[in-house]
């Protein structure tokens, strides 16, 4: 279990990338960071990878301090999103320096793997493309056989097959041991079909934590039309996180918090109601909106 | 304790092999150039006695390049982002990184420096001609060890406090070189003193000295002060790479090295701590301190200053505004440089001003205001002559006298000459009349009397007899251990080249030499001559061309000027036996009247023969079996030819 305390870290000592973060990540789960670029999410993961020092705060893995913690290091592997291999290496050469690093790594599973994506291992990395260069370094990371596995936009370059591909390798290495995965994304909609729970890192701290079922389940998109006039004080009763009206029909973003607004909703008699899943990204994009995120000024 | 906590010798293994060809072209480069270097000397000469400068001459060459191409391949991940990722997130700690990364780089150094002294060791034993004390060796071994990992470690503190590669290069020198750089200043405030040599002393002489009108030197005269105009030197004791400034005749020094190891394990544990602390983050900038940055500017301005107040002092306006816009040119292209941005540039430039002037005042101070522009050296605790003490407080006081002295009438002779006084050194020339001359040969055969009795003749590395090297074996050094005190029965001072052997011993990281008489004993005569016949008939046997024989020590009872001038000639015509003679007939009998010969190549080749009378009828044997040849009447033409003009040159 992953548990982070009062995290703080700044670069300048004026403007806090992450302040006073509180976090909890159980095992044997994919947590899906998401947060607006410049939110700290790259940042978090350098810090429990004892890259960055924090400030204050502390990260707990398995009830022991995380920070430059060579034997809990061997249970953890981290995957940037800007990657780096040795000059003139090949993923041959990449795995031989894991395997001196790493007690369990699986140097078959190397070769295992890149014979099924057709990957040379006998080349030089620097003439791969820039998925073939993520499909390396993501190799080298599964074949450690690690506990926790930290990754910066994981799937950045790959082709749609490939991705599919590594999902299909994640969800066995999570189910070949207790591997819990932590995975930054822009991509929303790689996130939801993959994570089990999700955080919303917004200025420095997490703004929400939920397992993805029930943060899709609490949020909603209504489409409502009522007779006579109305207008968002007509919903005061709902939390809200957006409200539109483009002539008679109003779309409703609606965060249910527990309480049962298709009920409310029927109470008015509506003309048109329409309940909508929300999109991971839709979630997102509403959670942000809601706490002041301007998106209009950049859309 | 678990070491692999400390040392993570896979991490270093890995390390190594992404940047094996690197280390190898590094560490293999100098040795195979030593190589290359002791083949051609082997080649160039018959016996050669390696100095400890001349060992390490292509090893000082490596010592800025070589560490921090290892610097570079262990630390520079802490420059780039990715790279810094990459390391840091896997299995090893930073104190793993530091301590593995440090001893790895120490373990290549030792690598590189022990397969350097291997190969000198190896050649030395192969190679009689190549003379390589093993005591030498282990001075060699130790400093270049000792330089190589301090520079090393300078370049390990520099990376791990700065930001990017060029900042790091610009700290290393300001650590190598800031004290030394503060040495240099002091060092030009003496040579801008004027000297004064206080003499009062029962033999100065100051009749023939004249101020022509010059007041300081009428008021320094009233007080028995005359001006002379030494070399200054301070003993600096660099650390390397400036440790050839040092004023030895040996780059080696036991205050340099027992300096760069104090500072080495400093510079390591500081370097330790703060990599254990680096904000990973600060890489591709110079540091993230402005104040640091603004600091090591600061530094880097000190010499920079230095040249623009030198400008100043000859120019005055137009020098100040070149100074100044010099300055404000520097300080944004040292921002470029460092920070890839002109950073703060008001607040930068107006600090780069300031830090100008305050070190031109500074200067302006040494060399203007508190220097002292007369020095008199009125306590002179030391004289030293071509190595040794003058001990005779008499012989002191002549030699003072003579430095003052303007009587050139009666000078005979004069001496490179080392005065200390306060610690200070300071060389001079002194020119001595015939009475102290002979008094200093006094002290000098005194002198060397003292050395030969302290001499330790087993250890003796290298002997030389008339530019030839005698092959130091343990029958000769006891020949000669056995009769050294026979040496009382000549006079050292008569004696010529051909007559003397120098000893040379290893000792105290230098060679100490001795004259001894060859002919102290009968048989090592015999011996070092028999040697040196061996060498000139090997040379003469495996030249290929014809080398020029020249009659050079002979008796004019035995052979005329006419037998010098043709002799090249017949010998040349009789070379196969005249080799004959050399092997079988020319037992050396040091009895009887012999004639040297010598041939002048790269290397001097000398002969003795034993028996002068014997090699006249030899030498006559050879004429006759060429006398109807063109060529050997020609030359007996010329000669006589020649002999005829100088003599009506004489006559006129």
């Amino acid at each position: 279990m992953i548990e982070i305390k009062n995290l703080s870290k700044s670069f300048n000592h004026q403007d806090y990338v992450l302040e006073n973060l509180n976090c909890t990540i159980k095992n044997n789960a994919i947590y899906g960071l998401v947060g607006a670029n410049g939110a700290g999410k790259s940042t978090l993961l350098r810090i429990i990878n004892s890259i960055y020092t924090a400030d204050n705060g502390i990260v707990l893995i398995d009830n022991e301090n995380a920070y430059d913690n060579e034997l809990l290091k061997q249970e953890m592997v981290f995957v940037p999103d800007d990657l780096y291999f040795y000059p003139g290496y090949t993923l041959m050469d990449m795995a031989e320096f894991y395997k001196a690093l790493y007690h369990k790594f699986d140097m078959n599973y190397v070769i295992n793997i890149a014979n099924t994506l057709k990957l040379d291992i006998n080349a030089k990395i620097s003439s791969f493309s820039k998925g073939m260069k993520r499909q390396c370094a993501l190799i080298c990371a599964l074949a450690c056989n690690a506990k926790y596995l930290f990754f910066d936009e994981t799937f950045d370059g790959l082709d749609p097959v490939v991705r599919k591909f590594f999902k299909k390798l994640l969800a066995e290495a999570m189910s070949r041991q207790d591997t819990t995965i932590i995975m930054t994304s822009h991509n929303l909609r790689e996130l939801e079909d993959i994570c089990d729970n999700l955080g919303l890192l917004y200025k420095g701290s997490i703004l929400f934590e939920s397992d993805i079922d029930t943060l899709k389940t609490n949020m909603f998109k209504v489409q409502i039309s009522l007779k006579g006039d109305f207008d968002k004080k007509t919903f005061k009763k709902l939390k809200l996180l957006s409200y539109k009206k483009v002539g008679s029909v109003a779309t409703l973003i609606i965060d249910e918090e527990g309480k049962n607004s298709k009920e409310f909703l029927e109470s008015l008699n509506p003309i048109i109601l329409d309940y909508l899943p929300l999109t991971l990204e839709e979630v997102f994009i509403y959670q942000m909106e809601a706490l002041g995120y301007e998106f209009e000024n950049i859309l | 304790m678990n070491l692999k906590t400390f040392f993570n010798f896979n991490f270093l293994k890995e390390n190594i092999r992404k940047s094996k060809g690197i280390l190898a072209f590094l560490l293999g480069i100098i040795p195979v150039i030593n190589i290359i270097y002791l083949v051609v000397l082997l080649n160039i000469n018959h016996g050669t006695l390696l100095t400890f400068n001349t060992l390490s001459f292509f090893t000082y060459f490596g010592i800025l390049f070589i560490p921090l191409g290892l610097s570079l391949s262990l630390f520079s991940f802490i420059f780039k982002k990715a790279s810094v990722d990459f390391i840091l997130s896997k299995p090893v700690n930073r104190k793993s990184i530091y301590i593995t990364n440090t001893i790895g780089g120490i373990l290549l150094i030792l690598l590189f420096v022990i397969l350097n002294t291997f190969i000198f060791g190896i050649f030395g034993l192969l190679f009689s001609e190549l003379i390589i004390p093993f005591k030498m060796l282990i001075d060699y071994f130790i400093f270049w060890l000792i330089s190589y990992i301090f520079i090393f470690l300078v370049l390990n503190l520099a990376m791990v406090i700065a930001g990017n590669m060029i900042t790091s290069l610009v700290i290393s020198a300001c650590v190598i070189l800031f004290v030394p750089f503060l040495q240099g200043i002091i060092y030009l405030n003496h040579s801008n003193t004027n000297y004064y040599l206080e003499c009062n002393n029962e033999y100065c002489d100051n009749s023939n000295y004249y101020c022509y009108g010059d007041k300081d030197c009428e008021k320094h005269l009233k007080n028995n002060e005359y001006e002379i105009y030494p070399d200054i030197f301070i003993d600096y004791h660099f650390t390397a790479p400036l440790s050839i400034a040092n004023n030895n005749t040996t780059i080696y020094d036991t205050i340099s090295v027992v300096k760069m190891l104090l500072l080495s394990t400093l510079y390591s544990v500081v370097a330790y701590f703060i990599f254990k602390r680096r904000k990973m983050e600060n890489n591709e900038t110079s540091f993230k301190s402005s104040f640091i940055h603004l600091l090591v500017k600061g530094i880097t301005l000190l010499p920079i200053s230095f040249i623009a107040y030198v400008i100043i002092k000859e120019t005055d306006f137009v020098g100040w505004l070149i100074a100044i816009l010099a300055i404000i040119v520097y300080s944004v292209v040292y921002d470029l440089i460092t920070r890839k941005e002109i950073y703060k540039p008001v607040k930068s430039t107006i600090v780069s001003l300031i830090l100008f002037l305050m070190f031109t005042g500074v200067y302006h101070l040494n060399f203007e205001v508190f220097i002292s522009k007369e020095k008199v050296l009125s306590n002179i605790d030391k004289i030293v002559i071509e190595g040794m003490d003058i001990t005779d407080d008499t012989l002191k006081k002549e030699i003072i006298a003579s430095l003052i002295s303007r009587n050139n009438e009666e000078i005979t002779s004069s001496y490179d000459i080392t005065i200390i006084s306060n610690n200070n050194r300071y060389d001079l020339d002194v020119s001595v009349n015939s009475n102290i001359e002979a008094k200093i040969t006094k002290e000098y055969l005194n002198w060397q009397e003292n050395k030969i009795k302290n001499f330790p003749f087993n250890e003796t590395n290298y002997i030389k007899y008339n530019d030839l090297s005698i092959p130091v074996t343990s029958k000769i050094k006891k020949l000669i251990s056995d009769n050294i005190d026979k040496r009382k029965d000549f006079d050292m001072t008569s004696l010529n080249e051909t007559e003397v052997l120098t000893l040379y011993s290893y000792q105290n990281h230098e060679y100490q030499s001795i004259i001894i008489p060859i002919k102290i004993s009968n048989e090592l005569y015999k011996e070092v001559l028999t040697h040196q016949n061996e060498e000139f008939i090997k040379y003469v046997e495996e030249n290929n061309k014809h080398p020029y024989y020249t009659l050079n020590i002979y008796n004019s009872n035995y052979f005329t000027e006419e037998d010098a001038y043709l002799f090249d000639y017949v010998i040349n015509s009789n070379q196969s036996e005249f080799i004959r003679y050399l092997k079988y007939d020319n037992n050396i009998d040091i009895s009887k009247e012999s004639i040297v010969i010598t041939i002048y190549d790269i290397n001097t080749y000398s002969l003795t023969i034993s028996d002068a009378s014997k090699f006249k009828e030899e030498f006559a044997s050879y004429k006759k079996k060429i006398e109807n040849e063109e060529e050997y009447k020609r030359l007996l033409d010329e000669y006589t030819k020649m002999n005829y003009e100088e003599v009506i040159i004489y006559d006129n």
